[in-house]
């Protein structure tokens, strides 16, 4: 997957680079916006990381200029600003997903992989994973061919949590994505949430699917020697 | 360009302009009128000598002798210098009789019909005299009447003089009245400046005397004090809050620091350093949710943006916020009740709004007994919506109601879960404020609190 890294900071760029590089992503960087939109406009990216404060164009001109002229790739905010109403201008320009500074470097990691594969929870789909079964368009959940009832907002969070199966999803992304932005600080609730979650999905069934990712989040994924090694690059 | 005048210049050059326009008017007026009244008075002179000599011609004109001795005699006997000539001539135009003029005296060039009064004509013959003369016929004669115009003009002449030597003094005189006058009314003015000056953002404490007159200067003043007590509780508010805000952010970089220390030390157990770099970034993560917290505060400080101000549905805000906590509270044995009507709607920004009663339903669960009760009822009046968060806590101390919204209190309740720094329930009166409502507590210790928040339905 390549990834273009538009970021001022060379300290920044240099460190969380590496780090990229090291997850497995090719990773082309520009310490301007003049030329980070020069190159997002030569390359096809899998995804775009923007920081928003960079000298030439900010990363709202950046991406607008890249949207005027058809580049469809995702973008990914950076800022140092937390503001909410940066971040909505961001995403109504056509952003995919906005990340404040400072921030986990696995949490950029699932962000990036969430965007790249742009599937979004409430699209009509069914999603399996192990004896898990889920329908969108029935809102229907059965384990083991077993019948689940959940809450509206169980479900949401399940649905969340199997469109990015086998990928990390920080507290904070279930937190926006599932209950929307203003809940970011309450990670406790979320726990709360996927725990009760958990019992319904998990409690009585094996192999667990709901695994807690130290630090970061959840990931939902059939771990088991039956489903075989997954790779996770 | 021009630095400008000071306000007393300014006014002193009008207030001259002013009377010097009125006394020059008035100078020009008054001189116009005598000026009128001596060429009134010259004619009358010029008429009663004709009317004289008419009347002495039309008994003598047989006796040419009696007539030359009572010419000569009334000429002499006139005033020096007035000059008086006199000059009789036939009916065609010949001059058969003139006393006190000289020959080149010019004849009348046109002469009148009897009755007829021609005006006062001024000859100039270039010496030193100008001179009024004027004719009139008397039967089959003319009498021809002449005399020196400076005799009248230099009662004019002396006017004038006067007014050219009194009016500049008058004007300046009047100038410096006027300075005198607007330098009297901005003295005060001045003072109050300087005081002012005095009163720097290192002094906000002083205040600037009154005269106790209670004037316009008094009441000015009165406004600037007050002006500069809000200053003072404002600035004070800031370097408390810089405070605090250095200070919450001190103890986890000093905690942080000891174990980089602690770090770099060799003498450590094995598998140590995963603990110690967990430890380590919990103390950075507690920071950045500080800066975060101090960051949302002071953007909603600064207002909300109008643009992305829209209309909501408050019912389903609030259900988003219950269906958020619900299975918290059931965690902590709490029954979380929705006392709200289903059509609640205002002018918003969502986010912001959810982050309040987001803030405001934690809190109310935190501080609840097992067992407890959380309210969250919702009342649309005319122009503006009442939210209640209610718990049966422990309540709060009269002492700490107001204090609970200030940035850093962390008494109990403050902290709320704007990341747990005690900047919750100040980040949730900024929100409300912004909104252009606001945020009350109500409390019976040992019974429980309500939080109630107004907000305004259309902005």
């Amino acid at each position: 997957m390549n990834v273009l890294y538009v970021e001022d900071d060379l300290e920044a760029q240099a460190f969380v680079g590496r780090a990229l590089r090291e997850s497995g992503f090719v990773v082309d960087t520009a310490a301007d916006g003049q030329l980070g939109l020069e190159r997002a406009l030569e390359t096809d990216y899998d995804v775009v990381i923007l920081d928003l404060s960079l000298p030439g164009k900010d990363g709202f001109e950046v991406l607008r200029r890249m949207r005027a002229a058809g580049v469809a790739s995702p973008v990914l905010f950076l800022t140092a600003h937390a503001e909410v109403e940066r971040r909505i201008e961001g995403l109504n320009l056509g952003a995919d997903d906005y990340l404040a500074k400072p921030f986990a470097f696995a949490e950029l990691l699932a962000r990036i992989r969430a965007v790249a594969r742009r599937k979004r929870p409430g699209a009509s789909e069914r999603f399996q994973v192990g004896d898990l079964e889920l329908d969108s368009e029935r809102h229907a959940v059965s384990r083991a061919g077993h019948r689940i009832h959940l809450t509206p907002k169980e479900f949401q969070l399940l649905e969340y949590l199997m469109a990015n199966a086998g990928y990390v999803t920080s507290r904070t992304m279930i937190a926006e994505k599932v209950w929307g932005y203003g809940f970011e600080s309450y990670s406790n609730a979320i726990d709360v949430h996927v725990n009760s979650l958990r019992k319904k999905v998990d409690r009585d069934f094996e192999p667990k699917l709901i695994h807690t990712v130290k630090g970061l989040g959840y990931v939902l994924e059939d771990r088991s020697e039956a489903a075989g090694h997954r790779d996770d690059g | 360009m021009a630095r400008p005048l000071s306000i007393g210049a300014r006014w002193t050059l009008r207030y001259a302009l002013f009377t010097s326009v009125v006394l020059g008017l008035f100078a020009w007026l008054l001189y116009a009128e005598f000026r009128e009244r001596v060429d009134r008075d010259a004619n009358l002179v010029v008429r009663l000598q004709l009317k004289e000599l008419a009347e002495e011609l039309e008994t003598h004109r047989s006796e040419p002798e009696a007539l030359r001795a009572y010419i000569d005699a009334h000429v002499t006997s006139a005033a020096q210098d007035l000059r008086l000539g006199i000059r009789i001539l036939d009916r065609d135009g010949r001059v058969w009789l003139e006393k006190g003029l000289t020959e080149d005296f010019p004849k009348p060039t046109v002469l009148p019909a009897a009755g007829e009064t021609p005006p006062l004509e001024e000859v100039d013959l270039g010496e030193k005299y100008p001179y009024y003369a004027t004719v009139l016929r008397v039967g089959e004669d003319f009498v021809q009447v002449a005399m020196n115009s400076r005799a009248f003009e230099r009662s004019t002449h002396e006017m004038r003089d006067l007014f050219v030597l009194v009016l500049p003094s008058m004007i300046l005189a009047t100038t410096l009245f006027g300075w005198w006058l607007v330098r009297g009314m901005l003295r005060p003015i001045a003072q109050i400046d300087e005081a002012a000056r005095r009163v720097s953002a290192s002094r906000l404490d002083e205040r600037i005397a009154l005269t106790g007159s209670g004037d316009e200067l008094d009441r000015l003043a009165t406004t600037l004090n007050e002006m500069t007590e809000r200053l003072h509780s404002g600035v004070g508010q800031i370097r408390r809050f810089a405070s605090s805000a250095a200070h919450e952010l001190r103890a986890p970089i000093s905690r942080l620091r000891h174990r980089i220390e602690d770090g770099l030390s060799r003498d450590r157990e094995a598998g140590a350093d995963e603990k110690l770099l967990d430890e380590m970034l919990h103390d950075v993560d507690g920071i950045a949710r500080t800066v975060r917290a101090l960051l949302d505060l002071a953007h909603c400080e600064g207002g909300i943006d109008a643009r992305q101000v829209q209309e909501i549905d408050l019912t389903a805000l609030l259900d988003g916020v219950a269906d958020f906590f619900e299975p918290s509270a059931e965690t902590c044995g709490v029954a979380l009740h929705r006392g709200y009507p289903s059509d609640l709607r205002l002018r918003g920004e969502p986010h912001w709004l959810r982050q309040l009663f987001a803030n405001l339903v934690d809190n109310a669960i935190k501080f609840s007994e097992r067992g407890g009760r959380v309210e969250i009822d919702a009342e649309a009046e005319e122009d503006a919506v009442r939210v209640r968060v209610h718990d049966y806590g422990l309540g709060i101390p009269k002492d700490d109601r107001e204090r609970i919204f200030e940035p850093f209190q962390r008494g109990d309740r403050g902290a709320g879960a704007g990341g747990g720094v005690g900047l919750g329930l100040a980040l949730a009166r900024q929100i409300a404020v912004a909104h252009g409502g606001g945020i009350e507590v109500e409390s019976t210790e040992g019974q429980g609190t309500t939080f109630v928040v107004h907000l305004p339905i259309s902005r």
